[in-house]
């Protein structure tokens, strides 16, 4: 039988369960690579452009990783996911960027590409499991089912408070009521907050530290889309404009008491956006820190100023109480 | 009012002229320093792409002389560029200047429409007037581009070190000068042979191509006067990225691009598929452009961390091998040093010249 391996990193963190679901229905069986490890990183960090950013760099190494294990890699380019905005001019032409490494496995690469409206993504699905050798009505109804399976998956990430991993094995979060402060938006891109292995293990330290993590992917769209529309003009990348409007709308809502926003050296995107969310944090006098993390960063170093900061937002909060 | 814009290489001299001409009262920003790229970096977000950081000073030091609006371009992404003047605006507010940023975005983004926009500002002069200032400032966009062709070609012919260069800046200075069309003629003839006269060897040494982002391309105060360096090394330097093929090429009708974009696109195809934003395409068709042509090298110019030029420069690297056209790629932000790039210059020059000798040799 078939094996699509789908690498571990980048959108992988926004779609896989909608993509693994497509597959199963397909018959196709799905093989992903491990957690990012340090072998993964390092593997992808000598293959990359050096000033490529971590996330291309760590998917690159699990490309590398997976190529071993599987017929053909899954790499779509993922072009846009609405009307009128992009993902990212790296996203855009990723399957050049893996194609460079010459793994001497075919990629699958479907276009999803809503720039002009329409219904792209049942297009690419299609289009995608015909070139596995699946016609296209079984193509469409295993998108459709796909379709379901995957608002289970954005549900549990949004109702319930969950995180990535918890969500995709379909368990639910414990602590989500959690009354534990201060509360920390960990705002980033899903595989900035979700990786741990590029992310230094944000999330873990936090908890540590008695705090508790809130998430961008918590934001209800249509809470995140009015949030957005502070912005001086509007956004032509959708998932900037998440953050951003999910910034907006947790601070303005007193949802938490600090944001840390994590990002990689070398982000485009984020190195304009962040300057509106960190304006916005100012505005609602919510402290606001930057982590920018790159291959050589240490866990030690971002943990001392992780550990600095939640200091100063307990004393903050123990000086509101009293 | 007070009208300024930002700088990229010679482009204010059209621009100083369209503005003048619809009675604007221009201030052209200084050329640009040390010190504007200082300024731009300590007030610009610490990662944003270089060209914004550029961009920033020259408006920070043009309201320092007195400049109350700045004309910029926007756009509709996927890159970063559109969104340049937006945060440029938050922060030239909380730096206290009074400069206000007029940002025309496409599709309005046209000659016409901006001469429109600022006849209007400064009380209307009428069709007339307007056709004239338009054609002024397309007149001198041309005769600019072809004086710097000129000097790309001359300088590795030179007698005398320098001469191309002081012929070019006169040239310049002739054509900022003129007043109508006619006198940019003139003013253009008189360049050629200033230029002219330096040349004393009839073929340079060595062809390399440059392809990359178009700010970093044009402006030779960010490249750090990359093409007057390769010149003087001897190497006659090619580029199809210009001022008046970026107007033709975005502000007209897809016919008037330039045959030399258009077909670089066309090459980039079986190796970046789509567009990635920028001229991530153009530069990954260029560099196969030049290979065919038969030139010695290509040079991919960058500002640190451009995206699409992330995505070209993954691939290059792919056309390198299959074409077996070396290239280099040069990223520069403000803490580029010089030795550092005249260094990685004359190694890249040096193989070159090596592969030169070992073809005729062999
Ligand atoms: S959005 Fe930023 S981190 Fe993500 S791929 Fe683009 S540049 Fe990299
Ligand atoms: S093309 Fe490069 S320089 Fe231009 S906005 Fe994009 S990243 Fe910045």
């Amino acid at each position: 039988m078939m094996v699509v391996g789908i690498p571990r990193g980048l959108l992988f963190y926004e779609y896989y369960p909608l993509w693994r679901a497509f597959f199963q229905a397909l018959g196709i069986a799905v093989e992903t690579s491990g957690p990012t490890s340090r072998a993964v990183l390092d593997a992808g960090v000598s293959r990359a452009v050096d000033e490529a950013c971590l996330p291309v760099k760590a998917y690159l190494g699990h490309c590398l990783e997976l190529a071993e294990r599987c017929d053909a890699l899954f790499v779509p380019r993922v072009v846009s996911v609405e009307r009128g905005a992009y993902t990212c001019p790296k996203l855009l032409g990723l399957p050049e960027i893996v194609g460079s490494l010459r793994t001497g496995r075919p990629l699958v690469t479907p276009v999803v590409d809503y720039t002009r409206g329409g219904s792209r993504a049942v297009d690419a699905a299609i289009a995608c499991a015909r070139r596995l050798g699946c016609g296209s009505v079984r193509a469409a109804w295993a998108y459709v089912r796909a379709r379901l399976e995957y608002r289970t998956f954005t549900e549990s990430l949004q109702v319930a408070g969950g995180w990535f991993e918890g969500a995709v094995a379909g368990r639910a979060e414990t602590g989500t009521a959690d009354r534990a402060r201060p509360r920390v938006l960990v705002l980033g891109h899903v595989y900035m907050v979700n990786d741990r292995g590029i992310n230094l293990g944000i999330r873990e330290h936090l908890l540590r530290l008695g705090v508790r993590p809130v998430a961008p992917q918590w934001v209800a769209r249509r809470n995140w889309t009015s949030g957005a529309r502070a912005l001086p003009k509007k956004l032509f990348w959708t998932y900037e404009k998440q953050l951003f409007g999910a910034a907006k709308h947790v601070v303005d809502r007193g949802e938490c008491d600090g944001v840390i926003q994590i990002t990689s050296f070398g982000c485009g995107p984020d190195s304009l956006v962040s300057e509106f969310v960190r304006r916005e944090a100012e505005r609602s006098r919510v402290p606001y820190m930057a982590l920018t993390v790159d291959e050589h960063a240490g866990e030690a170093g971002a943990v001392t100023r992780l550990e600095a900061f939640v200091d100063m937002l307990a004393r903050r909060l123990g000086d509101r109480e009293t | 009012m007070r009208l300024t814009f930002p700088r990229m290489g010679n482009s204010h001299i059209p621009f100083k002229a369209l503005f003048a001409s619809l009675g604007a009262e221009v201030v052209v920003p200084p050329p640009s320093t040390r010190r504007t790229a200082a300024l731009g970096s300590r007030h610009a977000p610490e990662f944003a792409c270089f060209p914004l950081k550029m961009t920033l000073g020259n408006f920070i030091e043009a309201a320092e002389l007195g400049a109350d609006t700045a004309v910029m371009a926007g756009g509709v992404g996927p890159c970063r560029f559109g969104y340049y003047a937006q945060v440029q605006k938050v922060i030239l507010q909380d730096l206290g200047r009074d400069l206000d940023l007029v940002v025309l975005e496409p599709p309005k983004l046209g000659w016409i429409h901006l001469a429109h926009q600022v006849s209007r500002l400064t009380g209307g002069r009428g069709a007339g007037a307007l056709l004239r200032a338009v054609r002024l400032a397309w007149a001198k966009c041309n005769a600019v581009d072809e004086i710097e062709r000129l000097a790309r070609t001359s300088r590795p012919r030179q007698g005398e070190r320098g001469a191309v260069t002081r012929a070019e800046n006169a040239a310049l200075d002739l054509l900022d000068r003129a007043e109508s069309a006619r006198q940019v003629q003139e003013a253009l003839e008189a360049g050629r042979s200033l230029i002219a006269r330096t040349v004393a060897r009839r073929t340079a040494e060595m062809r390399v191509g440059i392809v990359g982002e178009i700010f970093m391309v044009l402006d030779g105060f960010s490249n750090m006067d990359l093409e007057r360096r390769l010149g003087e090394m001897g190497v006659e330097v090619h580029r199809f990225l210009t001022m008046s093929g970026w107007v033709r090429a975005n502000l007209l009708p897809k016919r008037y691009t330039p045959a030399e974009e258009r077909e670089a696109v066309g090459l980039a195809r079986p190796y970046l598929d789509h567009f990635v934003g920028g001229h991530g395409l153009e530069s990954v068709g260029g560099a196969r452009l030049y290979a065919r042509e038969g030139l010695d090298g290509v040079i991919q110019v960058m500002p640190f961390t451009c995206m699409p030029e992330i995505v070209a420069e993954s691939v290059l690297r792919t056309v390198s091998g299959d074409t077996g056209v070396p290239i280099l790629t040069l990223s520069f932000d403000e803490h580029t040093a010089e030795a550092g790039l005249q260094t990685r210059l004359e190694a890249f020059v040096d193989l070159l010249r090596r592969r030169r000798r070992g073809a005729a040799g062999g």
